[in-house]
């Protein structure tokens, strides 16, 4: 039995994030969260939409201020799809580059307009690196 | 001048090949001319050198202005390889463009280039 061991030259993902988006309380609107400060790349997103009969679409947005990433009002930078009642992961070889920072929501309504959560959670994994 | 191109594939996973080469934000509508599941891509901004170009996907025959099912930005110069395990599952039918700007209603920096393995 032989054992090899190769050291890895250049480390893909340095961060692991997890996120779990709960639905807001009757009334309140939904607000996206900052996952990520600074330049990052996103190898792997991971989206958890099993608890959810209606498809989700994940919304991203390049910066780390909350007025920038209002979902629909703020033209999101990148959007990602959940089947209903499917866990789904997307990966990228090379990462999708964020430059200023990393702001997500999820919603039910594709596009770029109207901002509705969906009624269950949504988790997302994501792996993010220089 | 967008150029396209599909070809039938012999296995169960990956029925279909589509490229484009040049394409812009015009799209092409109903690229497999049937509902199908797009499973990896690549997505080639080579040709752009100052600006990302949005990479976008409708489950329609419409590529709608800001309203694209899926949008991946790509930075200029850059090639990135997607793969989606379960696919992103387009159940009218798939279209595809490209465009400068998230909404889908720009033109392209440069010259961008993609291929679809669709099932």
């Amino acid at each position: 039995m032989s054992e090899y061991k190769t050291g890895i030259v250049a480390q893909v993902g340095t961060n692991i994030v997890h996120q779990t988006q709960v639905p807001p309380a009757g009334g309140a609107a939904l607000a996206s969260e900052l996952i990520h400060s600074g330049a990052i790349r996103t190898y792997c997103i991971l989206i958890d939409n099993t608890l959810n009969s209606s498809i989700a679409y994940l919304r991203f947005w390049d910066t780390t201020t909350a007025g920038d990433a209002e979902s629909g009002t703020d033209l999101p930078y990148m959007i990602l799809k959940a089947d209903a009642a499917t866990k789904v992961q997307y990966n990228f070889d090379k990462g999708i580059y964020f430059g200023t920072g990393i702001m997500t929501a999820v919603v039910t309504t594709v596009g770029t307009t109207t901002n509705v959560a969906p009624t269950g959670n949504v988790s997302m994994t994501y792996l993010l690196g220089a | 001048m967008p150029t396209y191109k599909i070809s039938p594939f012999v296995t169960g996973l990956q029925n279909y090949l589509f490229t484009g080469a040049d394409i812009d934000s015009g799209g092409k509508i109903n690229i497999s001319g049937a509902p199908g599941s797009i499973y990896a891509a690549k997505l080639d901004n080579s040709g752009s050198s100052s600006a990302a170009n949005y990479y976008l996907i409708w489950d329609g025959t419409e590529p709608t202005a800001s309203a694209a099912d899926v949008v991946i930005p790509i930075k200029h110069e850059e090639v990135v390889v997607m793969w989606v395990d379960k696919g992103i599952t387009c159940s009218t039918a798939i279209t595809v463009s490209a465009s400068n700007a998230a909404t889908g209603s720009g033109g392209t920096d440069g010259t961008a280039n993609v291929v679809y393995y669709i099932s």
